[in-house]
């Protein structure tokens, strides 16, 4: 029996996010980052996700597991989930530093014309929505899909708009916010299991 | 007389397998490394006492292993899927889809 040809683990494992900690930390990490860019405190703002990871560990094991269950997913499972995880954050940290450096080298000196300068202000939420896509992709979370394609909305948006690139992360940062705050109310109505 | 099984050629299933509730505990074991019985119980949606009395079941025919512990204070039961109780399940399958074969087709 392959753990991996059928769909009940899939689903098994889209559902062990369903506590919506993990949306409720991704949206407060776009905000801060967006709040760190508004106030010109970049740096601060990728530290973020570095201070939140260790925090939600923690909630997972202290308020999801008594409520959830606790469970190992297959080797399988763990490495194919490992590899992309590992791929995400590589590509996530090569864009984020290559989209702000653009954006920060560009701001210094604005060359004129072109599609993509024009588009440039949107570029931190363009790379963001591309780490949900992979995220929403590995974990099985259609929901981190809509979050993709919304943050890429506030990347045009911004573009279009020519307003600041802090304007859509913070826009998309506090929605997705709002849907973890959901998922989370929802999940701690779940009563603590207390054991067999 | 021969034996009515016999002139049905129907072959004999694991009666600890063929139980909806356990059969459901098993396929969720099969695909994971290890669960407790708080996971087990939310993803299967028994009572408490039904999913206690099929696990100890499982446990004693030697298709579950259990592992009991204290976490932060509270007990955890942790279950696993037996290479016996693996194999058993691959054999149900096979069993059950020849029953299943000699059903018409309508």
């Amino acid at each position: 029996m392959n753990a991996r040809t059928n769909d009940i683990e899939p689903r098994l494992y889209s559902g062990y996010w369903d506590d919506g900690f993990l949306d409720l930390f991704f949206g407060i990490a776009i905000t801060a980052i967006g709040i760190s860019w508004a106030y010109e405190l970049i740096p601060l703002g990728a530290c973020a996700p570095a201070i939140l990871i260790p925090i939600w560990h923690k909630l997972r094991r202290t308020v999801v597991e008594p409520r959830a269950g606790y469970v190992e997913f297959s080797d399988a499972r763990m490495q194919w989930t490992q590899q992309w995880v590992w791929m995400a954050l590589g590509v996530g940290v090569l864009f984020f530093v290559l989209g702000i450096g653009t954006y920060l080298v560009v701001r210094q000196s604005p060359p004129t014309g072109g599609t993509f300068l024009k588009l440039l202000p949107g570029i931190p939420a363009f790379l963001i929505a591309l780490l949900a896509a992979i995220g929403g992709l590995t974990l099985g979370l259609p929901r981190s899909l809509f979050y993709a394609v919304m943050l890429a909305l506030c990347g045009l948006a911004v573009s279009v708009l020519k307003a600041e690139p802090h304007h859509g992360l913070l826009v998309a940062g506090m929605v997705i916010t709002l849907c973890g705050a959901i998922l989370v109310t929802r999940f701690l109505q779940i009563d603590v299991d207390p054991g067999e | 007389m021969t034996d009515s099984r016999d002139d049905l050629d129907v072959p004999e299933v694991d009666a600890t397998i063929h139980e909806l509730a356990r059969l459901r505990l098993l396929t969720i074991l099969s695909v994971l490394n290890r669960a407790d019985f708080t996971f087990l119980l939310r993803q299967t949606g028994m009572s408490r006492g039904n999913l206690s009395v099929q696990m100890t079941r499982l446990a004693d025919a030697g298709y579950v292993k259990v592992d009991k512990s204290f976490v932060d204070k509270r007990p955890r039961t942790v279950y696993s899927l037996l290479a016996k109780g693996r194999k058993a399940l691959v054999e149900y399958r096979r069993t059950m889809e020849k029953v299943l074969s000699k059903l018409p087709d309508s």
